[in-house]
C-alpha cells in the first residue's frame, strides 16, 4: 500500500492534518478495514522517527469495571459493549479497564497527541462525497449491504430549488425560461444554500446570456430585476429586510459563499495545500460565527455591513451554490421537465405584432403564475412575465379584448390612459339605464 | 493481546467478508395520526376527552372491581356499587368508577404564568408539581360531580390526573371519601406475535435480528459532539470493529429529540434565556440542525431502515400526539420516503411517524413515546422510578393520562386514541435519565417489556433489543472530552 504511505506522509507528516481511517478509505477508495491497517502500519514504521505522529485508538469490548453499568430492576447486569475513542497515552489504562480481549484499531493519525474531537469529525465530514451513489458504495468500502433498501429518484425535486436560485440570480435572462435546469444539480445541502440565495442572488448579474439577446423585444431589465427580487422565495425567513439586505449588498457573492467556507472542492484543493489542522477548526468556528453574525445583521437591518461580515470570513472561491450557467441543454430540460409548474391562464398581456404575408404573428407578453416547490418544501407561487408567440389563428386570450394591440414600449401606459378616459363620472354609474 | 487484532496488522490481500443486513419485518399503525387540513379543528372542548375516556374504560374497571370486591366485607357490611359519584351516602361502604383529578398547588396555571412574566427573576423550573404537604388534593370525578379522596390508604397508590379507577371506601363526616382500595383497568388484551403480519396464512416467521433504539441525538451545530454521532453512524454501517455482529441490527428507531432546541415553540426557560441574551428575531428558525440530521440519516439509510419519532425539542407540533416530522426537513433522506402522491402499500424505508407511535416490528407490537407522558407523570408522583411510572401508564391503559391537563394535547372529539386498546409487547420511552428495563405481567398472561432509553447526547448509549428473545443490551460510545 505505497499509495497509502505516500498519502499519509503528505497529509499527516508534512501538512499536519488529522487523517482518520474514513478519510483514508474515501481518498484512496479502499476498504475501511484496509485503511485501518494502513494507518497501523504507517504508525508502526514512522512513529519512532517522528515525534509528531500520534495515534487515536478505538477500543471496543466489555468494560469490566464500568462505573455506569446500566441496571435492570431484576439486578442482573445488562450486557454492555463500550466503544471508546482514546488517545494513545491512555491506551494502557483503558485496556486494563476492559475485560477479555477488546478489539483495538487505530481510528486516526494526528500530529498532536490529543486532538479536539471536532477535528476528527470535520475530517470525516470532509471526506464524505455527496455526489457518490450511496447504494453502490458498500462493495468498495465494506459497509453492511442491505439489498432491501428502497430509494426513489428525487432529482427533479432537488433541481427545483436550484432553478429558482438561478432564476433569481440571473434576472436579465429570458423571461420565457422561468425555471432553468440547475447548473449544478447536486448542491451541498448546507446552510450556505440560504446565504447563496440571499446574497449571491443579486450579486451575480451575469453577462446576459445569449438566449436572451436573441429574443425580440426589450428585456425590461429594471422591472424584471425588481420583480425577481420581490418574489424571490425566502422560505424560512419571512422578513422583508432580508430581501433588501441582499439587494443592497452587491458583490457579496463570493464572500457569501466563503462565509460558509466548507465546500468540498475547497477542501480538496486548498485545505491540503495550506491548512494546518487547528486552523481548520478555527476557520470553521470563524465561519460559524460569521454566519451567526450575518444573521444578526440581517435581522437588525444593517445591510451594508453584510459585506464586511462576509469578507471577514475568509477568501472565497465562489464555487458554492449558484453558478448560473445557461446552456442549450438547460433549455431542453426546461421544456421536458417542469412537472410542478402550473402556468395559469395568462393574466395580463402586452403584444408586439408583426404582420407577415397577410397573417399576423407576434409575441405577446403574458404574466403567468408559476408555482414551484422550493428546497424547504414550501410551495412558492410567483408571477413571471413571459413571452409567448401567437399567430392569428390561435384563440386570443380573453383579457386581450382591447381595442387594438399596441407596441410594447408605450403599450401599458397608453392602455391605462385610455381606460381612465372611458371611466367617466361616477354619476353615470348610478344613472338609470 | 491487542496486537493480535486484525486491524493492527499490515495490509494484505486479505479479503474482508461482505456482510448483508438482516431484513426487518415492519408494519406500522396509524393510531395517533390526526386528520389533515380542514378536518382538524381546535374549537372543541377538552371535556370530551375525559368523557370518552371514562366511557371507554368504565365497563372494564367495573368488571374488575366487581370481581375483586364481591366478597369484600368491612364490619359486616358489603361494598355496594354506586352509579354516580354524587350518589354516595355518608357512612355507607360503597365503590364507584371515575376519573382522578389531582389538585396540586404547583401545577402550571395560566394566571400564574402571566404573573411570572412580570417578575424580574423567574423562579426555578418546577421539577415536580407535588408539594408533599396537605395542599395536594386528589379528587374522583365523573359527569355528575367530584368527590375528594382521602385516607392513609391513598398514599400507597400512585394516581395522576386523568386515570380511570374504581375506588372503594366510605364518605366521612367531613364529606371526604375515605379510600379502602383502588382498582385499575390493568393491561388490555395482547395480540399474538405475528398476528398482523402473517395473519391466517400461518407462514413460518422469518428469523429476526436486533433492533437498534436511540433517543435524544440532540443534533446541533454548537454542541461539538458530532464525533459521537459519527461513531454511531460508523458502528451501524459496520465500519468500526465490534464484538457483536452489527449486520444483525435490522432497524433503527429514533425515539425523539433528534434535534436540539428546534421546537417551533420555545420552552419557557429557553425563552427567558433568549430574551436576556439575544435580540428578537435571531432564533426564529435555525436550519442547521435539520440539515445535520438529514446528513446523519442519509448516511445510514442505504444500509438500515429507520423509524423516527418527533420529540419535545423537534420541529413538530407541540401538542400531543405529535405528528410525523415533515419530509421537507430531510431534503436528502426523503428519497427513502414513498412519494406522498402514490399509494404505496409498502412501509417507508425512512418512516417518519407520530409520537406516540404504535406498530409491529418483527411481529412484536411496539408502543413508543419520546418521553413526554412519562416526564409529565413524573411530576405528579414522588420518586424517580421511571419503570414504575411506565408500568402504571400501561395498567391505567392510557398512553398519556395527564393529557389534556398538564400535557398539551389535541382536543379529540369522537375518540381518545391514548386509551390503549391492545397491549404492546414492548413499551419504549425515550429521553429518560438512564437505561432501565423490566418485564411486567398482566392478569391474562400478558408480558410487556419496558425499556427506558437514555439520551444519546448525554450517555452515548445505543440500546439493542434482540427480536427473538426480547433481551436488551447496550452499546456505549465514548469520545475524549474536548480540551
Amino acid at each position: 500500500m505505497d499509495r497509502a504511505t505516500e498519502y499519509l506522509a503528505i497529509a499527516v507528516l508534512n501538512e499536519g492534518q488529522v487523517v482518520t481511517y474514513f478519510t483514508l478509505s474515501r481518498a484512496l477508495r479502499i476498504h475501511t478495514h484496509t485503511a485501518k491497517q494502513c494507518l497501523s502500519s504507517f504508525h508502526r514504521t514512522h512513529s519512532p522517527k517522528h515525534s509528531d505522529l500520534h495515534a487515536i485508538y478505538l477500543v471496543s469490548g466489555t468494560r469490566s469495571t464500568s462505573p455506569s453499568t446500566p441496571s435492570s430492576n431484576s439486578d442482573e447486569a445488562i450486557p454492555t459493549t463500550t466503544t471508546a475513542l482514546i488517545p494513545s497515552s491512555s491506551l494502557p489504562s483503558t485496556l486494563a479497564s476492559f475485560s477479555g480481549q477488546p478489539t483495538v484499531c487505530i481510528y486516526a493519525l494526528s500530529p498532536v497527541p490529543n486532538p479536539n474531537p471536532a477535528l476528527l469529525s470535520s475530517a470525516n465530514a470532509r471526506a464524505r462525497d455527496p455526489e457518490a451513489d450511496p447504494l453502490a458504495q458498500w462493495n468498495t468500502y465494506g459497509t453492511i449491504h442491505n439489498p432491501a433498501a428502497k430509494r426513489r429518484a428525487i432529482t427533479a425535486a432537488r433541481s427545483l430549488p436550484a432553478a429558482t436560485r438561478v432564476a433569481a440570480s440571473n434576472p436579465s435572462s429570458t423571461p420565457s425560461l422561468p425555471s432553468k435546469a440547475p447548473a449544478k444539480p447536486k448542491e451541498k445541502p448546507a446552510a450556505k444554500d440560504f446565504f447563496a440565495k440571499s446574497s449571491s442572488g443579486p450579486a451575480k448579474p451575469k453577462p446576459t446570456p445569449t438566449t436572451s439577446s436573441s429574443k425580440p423585444g426589450p428585456a425590461k431589465k429594471p422591472s424584471a430585476l425588481a420583480a425577481s427580487f420581490a418574489k424571490t422565495p425566502k422560505p424560512a425567513y419571512k422578513n422583508p429586510t432580508a430581501a433588501s439586505a441582499s439587494a443592497s449588498a452587491p458583490a457579496t457573492d463570493a464572500d457569501g459563499d466563503a462565509l460558509m467556507g466548507m465546500s468540498s472542492d475547497e477542501h480538496n484543493s486548498e485545505a491540503e495545500a495550506e491548512a494546518v489542522a487547528p486552523e481548520i477548526v478555527r476557520a470553521q468556528l470563524a465561519a460559524r460565527e460569521a454566519r451567526a453574525e450575518a444573521r444578526r445583521r440581517m435581522f437588525d437591518g444593517e445591510d451594508e455591513e453584510m459585506l464586511d461580515a462576509g469578507s471577514g470570513a475568509g477568501s472565497g472561491t465562489g464555487t458554492g451554490a449558484a453558478t448560473p450557467v445557461e446552456s442549450p441543454e438547460d433549455v431542453g430540460m426546461d421544456e421536458s421537465a417542469p412537472p410542478s409548474k402550473k402556468p395559469d391562464e395568462p393574466e395580463g398581456t402586452e403584444c408586439a405584432v408583426v404582420a407577415t404575408g397577410g397573417r399576423r404573428r407576434g409575441k405577446r407578453r403574458v404574466v403567468r403564475k408559476v408555482q414551484m416547490e422550493d428546497e424547504e418544501g414550501y410551495l412558492v407561487t410567483r408571477e413571471e412575465k413571459a413571452w409567448e408567440s401567437f399567430s392569428e389563428d390561435e384563440p386570443v386570450p380573453v383579457v386581450k379584448k382591447r381595442p387594438m394591440p399596441v407596441v410594447v414600449e408605450k403599450g401599458g401606459k397608453k392602455g391605462k390612459k385610455g381606460g381612465g378616459a372611458g371611466q367617466g363620472s361616477i354619476t353615470s354609474f348610478f344613472a338609470k339605464k | 493481546m491487542a496486537d493480535q487484532s486484525i486491524y493492527l496488522q499490515d495490509p494484505s490481500d486479505h479479503e474482508f467478508p461482505v456482510s448483508t443486513r438482516v431484513a426487518s419485518t415492519y408494519n406500522p399503525l396509524h393510531t395517533f395520526e390526526l386528520p389533515k387540513g380542514e378536518e382538524k379543528g381546535y374549537s372543541q372542548q377538552f371535556a370530551d376527552m375525559y368523557f370518552l375516556r371514562l366511557v371507554a374504560l368504565k365497563p372494564t374497571v367495573e368488571k374488575i372491581a366487581a370481581e375483586a370486591w364481591a366478597e369484600f366485607e368491612l364490619a359486616g357490611e358489603k361494598a355496594r356499587q354506586v352509579e354516580r359519584v354524587l350518589d354516595v351516602r355518608q357512612g355507607e361502604l360503597c365503590w364507584m368508577v371515575g376519573t382522578v383529578f389531582m389538585e396540586l398547588p404547583l401545577k402550571p396555571n395560566v394566571l400564574d404564568d402571566l404573573v411570572k412574566e412580570h417578575w424580574i427573576a423567574a423562579p426555578p423550573a418546577r421539577e415536580k408539581y407535588i408539594s408533599y404537604d396537605d395542599k395536594d388534593k386528589a379528587f374522583l370525578e365523573d359527569e355528575s360531580g367530584r368527590l375528594r379522596l382521602t385516607g392513609a390508604h391513598l398514599k400507597s397508590h400512585l394516581l395522576v390526573t386523568g386515570c380511570i379507577v374504581a375506588v372503594m371506601g366510605s364518605e366521612n363526616a367531613a364529606g371526604e371519601f375515605e379510600v379502602v382500595d383502588i382498582k385499575f383497568p390493568d393491561l388490555p388484551a395482547q395480540p399474538e406475535r405475528w398476528a398482523r403480519d402473517l395473519g391466517a396464512k400461518k407462514k413460518k416467521p422469518p428469523l429476526c435480528g436486533k433492533l437498534g433504539i436511540v433517543s435524544g441525538l440532540g443534533v446541533n451545530v454548537d454542541s461539538g459532539d458530532t464525533l459521537l454521532h459519527d461513531l454511531l453512524v460508523e458502528y451501524l454501517l459496520g465500519d468500526i470493529p465490534s464484538p457483536a455482529d452489527v449486520s444483525q441490527i435490522s432497524r433503527l428507531i429514533i425515539v425523539g429529540n433528534s434535534m436540539d432546541h428546534a421546537s417551533p415553540i420555545m420552552s419557557r426557560e429557553d425563552f427567558d434565556a433568549a430574551k436576556r441574551t439575544k435580540k428578537f428575531g435571531q432564533d426564529i428558525h435555525d436550519p442547521v440542525p435539520s440539515e445535520l440530521l438529514d446528513d446523519f440519516l442519509a448516511q445510514l439509510l442505504p444500509t438500515i431502515p429507520i423509524t423516527i419519532l418527533p420529540g419535545e425539542t423537534d420541529p413538530a407540533n407541540v401538542t400531543f400526539p405529535q405528528q410525523p416530522l415533515h419530509p421537507a426537513l430531510f431534503p436528502t433522506s426523503r428519497a427513502y420516503i414513498n412519494p406522498p402522491t402514490e399509494n404505496d402499500p409498502t412501509p417507508n424505508w425512512l418512516d417518519s411517524v407520530s409520537n406516540p407511535w404504535e406498530g409491529d416490528v418483527d411481529g412484536w407490537r411496539f408502543l413508543a413515546t419520546s418521553g413526554q407522558p412519562i416526564d409529565d407523570v413524573f411530576r405528579y408522583l414522588p420518586g424517580d422510578d421511571r419503570l414504575v411510572m411506565m408500568e402504571h401508564v400501561l395498567r391505567w391503559r392510557n398512553a398519556a393520562p395527564t393529557a389534556p391537563d398538564t400535557l398539551w394535547s389535541y382536543p379529540f372529539q369522537d375518540k381518545d386514541p391514548f386509551v390503549i386498546k391492545e397491549c404492546p409487547h414492548v413499551y419504549l420511552v425515550g429521553n429518560q435519565p438512564r437505561f432501565e428495563t423490566a418485564i411486567i405481567q398482566g392478569p391474562a398472561g400478558q408480558t410487556v417489556k419496558l425499556i427506558s432509553v437514555p439520551k444519546f447526547k448525554e450517555t452515548g448509549m445505543l440500546v439493542l433489543l434482540d427480536m427473538e428473545t426480547l433481551e436488551a443490551e447496550c452499546v456505549k460510545f465514548e469520545v475524549p472530552e474536548p480540551k
